[in-house]
C-alpha cells in the first residue's frame, strides 16, 4: 500500500508554533491505519483541538475524511491558526480555524455532535507555574509552551478534554489522542471506562525521550439522553 | 470564518451560555471561495443549522449577484438542488476575512482577523474559566500499576 504523503507546510514556522515532530508523524500514521473505520462513520463534523502547524488536520482533510465532512481546528495561539490556514491552503483542503480554548464556544451547538476529534495535547509533565503561564484562561500567555506544558502528570489540559468527551462526541464518534507513558495510560483507561468510554491503543512508538501512544476513545454504549 | 462556523458558535460569557443567543456578524472584507458544490454536504448540514440565524447573517453580508436564500426552508429543501446550491454558497463559500461578531445578549465583541475569529478566554478579564482544571488526587494510589 502506498503511503499518503505528508502535507506541505510553509517554512520556517513561527517560533511559537510547535514544529512537526515524532508525535505528529505517529498521529498521521495512525490516522492512515484508521481510515477505513473513519470512513465507515461517515463523519459530518471533525475537528482538531490545538492544531499547531495544522499538519494533522490537513492530512486528515486531504487523505482520511470522506468528501462531505466539515473540518475545523482550534488553538489558543493565533499564530498556530494562521499557520494552519496556510498549511490547509497549500494542500488544497478546507479547514476553518477558530482562536479559542479547546471547544468552548461550540457548546451547546455541537453537543454530542462531533464525529472525529483529533488531539495532540500539551502532554509534558510540568509544574503548575509552567502550566499557568502557558494558558490564557489561567492568566498566562499563549506561546510555544502552550504546545507542551501539561501540568501534573502532563494531563491537566488532556483531562479537561476527556472530562467533557460525553458532551462533544456523537454517538459513534471517536477521539484520537496522543499520550505519553508518563501520562499513565492505564489509569486513564480505567477512568474512562468508569465514565462509559473505551480506550484502545492504535499505535505506539518509542521516541528519543518517551514511549508515545496514539489512542482512540469511543463510547462503550449509546449516551444517556 | 465561514457562516457554517458562525452558526455553531456561542458567546463564551457564562451568563450567555445557558441560552443560544445569536452572534451578530459584520464584515469589512469578504472572500468567496470557489468550493465545488456538494449536495450531500448541504443537505446533511441543513438538519444541523439554525436556519434563521444563518439567514440573518447571510442577508446582512450578501452582495449583489450572490444567490438568495428563501425566508424559510422549502418543504423539499433537503432535495431541492437550487436551494441546496444557495445554501452551500452561504455556509461554505463565503468567508469573513475581516470583521466581528457581537453577542446579541451581552454585547461582547469577538473580532475576526485574517478569517480567524478570536474567542479566547483570558483570566485577566476577571472571568471564571469555562471549566475548572480537575485535580485528581486519587491518581496517587494507582501510580504503581503503570509500570
Ligand atoms: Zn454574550
Amino acid at each position: 500500500m502506498t503511503r499518503c504523503p505528508i502535507p506541505e507546510y510553509v517554512r520556517p514556522l513561527p517560533e511559537s508554533v510547535y514544529p512537526p515532530s515524532e508525535d505528529t508523524f505517529l498521529f498521521m500514521d495512525a490516522l492512515e491505519k484508521e481510515r477505513n473505520h473513519i470512513q465507515t462513520l461517515n463523519p459530518l463534523f471533525a475537528c482538531e483541538i490545538g492544531c499547531g502547524s495544522g499538519l494533522i488536520v490537513s492530512f486528515f482533510a486531504k487523505h482520511i475524511a470522506p468528501q462531505s465532512c466539515f473540518c475545523f481546528a482550534t488553538d489558543i495561539n493565533d499564530e498556530c491558526l494562521l499557520t494552519t490556514k496556510s498549511t490547509s491552503k497549500i494542500n488544497k483542503v478546507c479547514v476553518d480555524t477558530i482562536c479559542c480554548d479547546l471547544l468552548t464556544p461550540f457548546l451547546p451547538r455541537l453537543y454530542r455532535s462531533i464525529d472525529v476529534i483529533l488531539f495532540n495535547p500539551p502532554y509534558v509533565p510540568t509544574d503548575e507555574v509552567e502550566l499557568m503561564n502557558s494558558q490564557p484562561f489561567l492568566g498566562g500567555t499563549e506561546g510555544i509552551a502552550s504546545s507542551w506544558a501539561g501540568g501534573r502528570d502532563g494531563m491537566e489540559v488532556t483531562n479537561r478534554v476527556l472530562n467533557d468527551l460525553d458532551m462533544y462526541l456523537s454517538e459513534n464518534g471517536v477521539a484520537y489522542v496522543i499520550l505519553l507513558q508518563a501520562n499513565k495510560p492505564k489509569t486513564i483507561t480505567q477512568k474512562l471506562k468508569a465514565r462509559g468510554f473505551k480506550l484502545t491503543v492504535v499505535l505506539k512508538r518509542s521516541s528519543q525521550l518517551e514511549l508515545l501512544y496514539l489512542v482512540k476513545i469511543v463510547r462503550l454504549k449509546p449516551p444517556h439522553p | 470564518m465561514k457562516l457554517l462556523t458562525h452558526n455553531l458558535l456561542q458567546c463564551i460569557v457564562p451568563a450567555c451560555r445557558k441560552h443560544h443567543y445569536p452572534l451578530k456578524v459584520t464584515a469589512s472584507l469578504l472572500n468567496v471561495e470557489e468550493n465545488p458544490f456538494d449536495a450531500i454536504f448541504a443537505s446533511r448540514m441543513l438538519e444541523r443549522l439554525e436556519y434563521n440565524i444563518l439567514l440573518e447573517a447571510y442577508n446582512s453580508l450578501r452582495q449583489d449577484g450572490q444567490p438568495e436564500l428563501p425566508p424559510a426552508v422549502p418543504e423539499d429543501g433537503a432535495s431541492n438542488e437550487v436551494f441546496l446550491q444557495s445554501l452551500f454558497f452561504a455556509i461554505n463559500c463565503l468567508d469573513v476575512v475581516e470583521g466581528a461578531m457581537t453577542c446579541s445578549s451581552c454585547g461582547r465583541i469577538y473580532p475576526i482577523h485574517n478569517s480567524i475569529p478570536n474567542m479566547i478566554v483570558r483570566a485577566i478579564e476577571g472571568e471564571q474559566p469555562p471549566q475548572s482544571i480537575e485535580k485528581e488526587q486519587e491518581d496517587e494510589e494507582e501510580e504503581e500499576s503503570e509500570n
